[in-house]
């Protein structure tokens, strides 16, 4: 194993999008027990570096394979399918209109209790996109898994927005 | 699966060397040191047995370092040159130094450098400076009772402390003398020694409020793992907060306004009486006789717990609405865990307990004692990090308290690394250029929550330069983060299709260079002989003023003593001395001083005896004998 070890192998899982989320954990425990500067000899910078590099490796791995949709980018990645995601705009103009929509309630939500609603549909829309993409994966439909990732960020990054005006209207709020 | 082949920490070793590890909490009311013997953990005491070294530091006018109860029982007396609570100046800009509050008794001075320091009697004194005093004793201390030299030490920081904090706590402890392990946040600590306690599994929330600072952390103990999930705070608020709410009360009740340093200091060491005593006592009387600390008249007053916990209530919510945020960040509930831990002094507060039991919907755990677990997990640290325990499991995986990124254009702030990532980490974000033909980059490292650049703190700038003249948009410029285990932020860019490559480790602009620690100690004692000769010609001055002043006097009074050659003679010795006293020679001064005294000898001897026939006359030797 070194710094190159793609994610998958370095947890000793098959390359597919779907895996048991609870058994990472105990994987990255035990990398982590191995590989971690603390179990390096503190007076010899070389192991420390290399720890830090394979510790931070390790971790890297486990934050992208963990979150779906940064895995789901991770395995375009390894097909050499990943850069589009970023550069492309999704043409999907049913998918544009609801984004459009979803964020122009949250703009309008006052109050929290509303944006419970907001929530619940960008996190349907999200789940059905993480139905579809493993689809397309295996078909190796590569444009439709790429549109397909490109929608899956646009609602993470809108259910953190949703997430951050929560925080500040509690914060506004006070209620304990 | 290892093709990295890491030796155990104690292979190499005999087996029966127990290298001297200690754990320092470097707090801002007080400082503790610790170690691990026979297995268990031990705070060392100072010579007469205290285990709290009060973090207070004192400048003396001949150089001399006072640390500790003595430094901190001058606190009201010498104001300026007794610095407490420096854990709150440290890494902070001089704007963020004045944000603390408008109540700070000191002397503060922008150097060059950018960092606030303290004018003192001994010359300006930066918060490392004053931290490394506080170190510097309880390395001595650590040393007298373990016998030997330290081969290292883990310091303890507020989980969310930022980079520059850090920095400087870093700094502080190599300007001690001290060989810093690592880092460790103050909560993971203090979960440590909990942990060690008992063997808990789970998921606890640690509420560390302290003097100064307020730490939140909520981890996940497994199998001598400790994964820190989520972390949050305020590195500005803490039971100083509380004193100085009760100091307004006072000085709102009383009638004071613009209080000088000496009262400030005493109404807050008042306030903090009065607040420990509201622990367990339901009201505290208060008086002041007018005229004391500039009251304009008697002033009485009961302070009741009640109302203590309505001047407080705002602070305390701000630890709940930090808490709330840090399960959030973790994607848990209350009821997820297992137990709440307090931590640090600020936790005997009545109204702290009660709020943080009502938060979490549990009893809060304190039967560590809050002032001494941060210690004792440095401790545990420690004597693992040398080595000491090669079979042990425990590892502590901690975070980064807040997000890292870039600027991008239009002062807005590009997040590499969110908050709340493990550490170690590496995170690496692809930029490219704004103009053809543009072959250099500057980058702007930033820390925080905020969406612009103006709104985050600004860790460093450093340039990308020699990138190939290319149009807008080709380069593909590569910038890595790193975060080692202590937290601590190195950050390379590169481009990637020419190999052109710069890398800076993060010193925040207000932190030291490596350098400048060694410059550092050779200039303050520059600056010490420096201070020493102005201080040596004030007194010079000073004391001749006095002798001339009462030279004259004496001469107004009894100059018929004196013959007319006599006279001139003293008076041109007192106009020698006042020509003398304008130049900047304190050795001259001194001259004409003892030139004078010389002079007026004669003079002296004349009105001694002229004095001892005054007293005499008209008195019995009896009437002298009862005297």
């Amino acid at each position: 194993m070194n710094l190159n070890t793609d994610y998958f192998s370095l947890f000793g899982l098959p390359v597919v999008f779907e895996l048991d989320a609870n058994a990472l954990q105990p994987v990255w425990r035990a990398l982590q027990q191995q590989h971690h500067p603390d179990r390096a000899p503190a007076d010899d910078p070389v192991a420390q570096r290399q720890a830090l590099q394979m510790t931070s490796h390790i971790n890297a791995a486990y934050d992208t394979l963990r979150d779906p949709v940064r895995r789901a980018r991770y395995l375009l990645e390894l097909v050499g399918q990943g850069g589009d995601a970023e550069r492309v705009s999704v043409m999907d103009t049913d998918f544009l209109m609801a984004q459009m929509e979803l964020r122009e309630s949250l703009e309008e939500a006052a109050a929290v209790h509303e944006l419970d609603a907001i929530e619940a549909e960008a996190q349907d829309w999200l789940d059905a996109l993480l139905r579809e993409f493993p689809l397309d994966y295996v078909a190796q439909d590569w444009p439709e898994a790429t549109d397909c990732l490109r929608k899956m960020q646009f609602m993470t990054r809108l259910l953190a927005e949703i997430r951050e005006q929560r925080e500040r209207l509690e914060d506004e709020l006070d209620d304990f | 699966m290892a093709l990295l082949q890491i030796a155990e920490p104690g292979q190499s070793q005999a087996p029966h060397q127990h290298k001297l590890a200690i754990g320092i909490d470097l707090g801002t009311t007080h400082s503790l040191v610790a170690t691990m013997q026979s297995g268990l953990p031990r705070v060392l005491p100072a010579e007469d047995g205290s285990l709290l070294l009060p973090s207070v530091v004192r400048y003396l006018a001949d150089g001399a370092v006072v640390v500790g109860e003595a430094a901190r029982q001058a606190a009201a007396s010498d104001a300026l040159n007794t610095l407490v609570s420096v854990k709150r100046f440290m890494g902070r800009g001089l704007e963020a130094a004045h944000q603390l509050g408008d109540q700070l008794p000191y002397e503060l001075v922008m150097h060059d450098n950018g960092m606030p320091y303290f004018n003192t009697i001994a010359g300006l004194k930066s918060p490392v400076e004053a931290s490394a005093e506080i170190l510097n004793v309880l390395r001595v201390r650590a040393e007298a009772a373990l016998g030997g030299d330290i081969t290292g030490a883990v310091i303890t920081v507020p989980a969310y402390f930022d980079e520059a904090q850090r920095q400087a706590t870093k700094d502080a402890a190599t300007l001690a003398g001290l060989k810093v392990l690592r880092l460790l946040n103050e909560p993971t600590a203090a979960a440590v020694a909990y942990g060690l306690d008992q063997q808990h599994e789970g998921i606890h929330a640690i509420y560390d409020l302290g003097g100064g600072t307020f730490d939140i952390s909520i981890l996940r103990l497994h199998q001598g793992v400790f994964e820190v999930l989520a972390t949050g705070g305020d590195s500005a608020l803490g039971g100083d907060d509380f004193d100085h709410a009760i100091a307004s009360w006072i000085m709102a009740g009383a009638g004071i306004v613009n209080p000088d340093a000496e009262i400030q200091r005493r109404l807050l060491q008042t306030s903090r009486r009065v607040k420990e005593a509201l622990s367990t006592r339901e009201s505290v009387p208060l008086s002041l006789a007018a005229g004391t600390g500039g009251a304009p008249a008697d002033w009485q007053a009961t302070l009741t717990r009640e109302h203590f916990e309505a001047l407080i209530a705002a602070r305390v919510d701000d630890t709940l609405k930090a808490c709330r945020r840090a399960l959030r960040d973790a994607g848990l509930k209350p009821a997820d865990l297992s137990e709440v831990v307090l931590v640090g002094g600020s936790t005997r507060v009545p109204l702290v307990r009660r709020r943080v039991a009502e938060f979490f919907g549990k009893p809060a755990l304190d039967h560590l004692d809050p002032d001494q677990v941060v210690a004792v997990g440095a401790a545990v640290q420690a004597n693992i990090l040398v080595g000491n325990k090669p079979d042990s499991d425990l590892l502590l995986l901690d975070v980064i308290p807040l997000s890292l990124g870039l600027e991008t254009y239009g002062g807005l702030v590009e997040k590499v690394v969110p908050r709340n990532t493990t550490i170690p980490v590496a995170r690496a974000q692809e930029f490219t250029t704004f103009k053809d033909g543009q072959t250099a980059m500057s980058l702007h490292v930033l820390q925080g929550e905020r969406e612009m650049v103006s709104d985050c703190r600004s860790l460093a700038r450093f340039e990308l330069q020699g990138i190939p003249p290319m149009v807008a948009g080709a380069a593909r410029i590569r910038v890595l983060f790193q975060v080692d285990a202590d937290g601590l932020l190195s950050v390379s860019a590169e481009e990637t299709t020419s190999g052109v490559r710069a890398e800076i480790v993060v010193k925040p602009s207000w932190g030291l260079q490596d350098d400048d620690i060694l410059r550092l100690l050779r200039e303050s004692q520059a600056a010490a002989v420096q201070d020493m000769q102005a201080r040596a010609l004030a007194e010079a001055r000073a004391e001749a003023e006095r002798l001339w002043i009462a030279t004259e006097a004496a001469l107004a009074q009894q100059g018929e003593l004196l013959s007319a050659s006599e006279l001139a003679e003293l008076q041109a010795a007192v106009q020698g001395l006042k020509a003398l006293a304008i130049a900047d020679d304190a050795a001259a001064i001194t001259a004409a001083a003892e030139a004078l005294n010389h002079a007026s000898e004669t003079f002296a001897a004349r009105r001694m005896d002229a004095g001892i026939r005054q007293a005499f006359t008209g008195k019995t030797l009896t009437d002298f004998e009862e005297h």
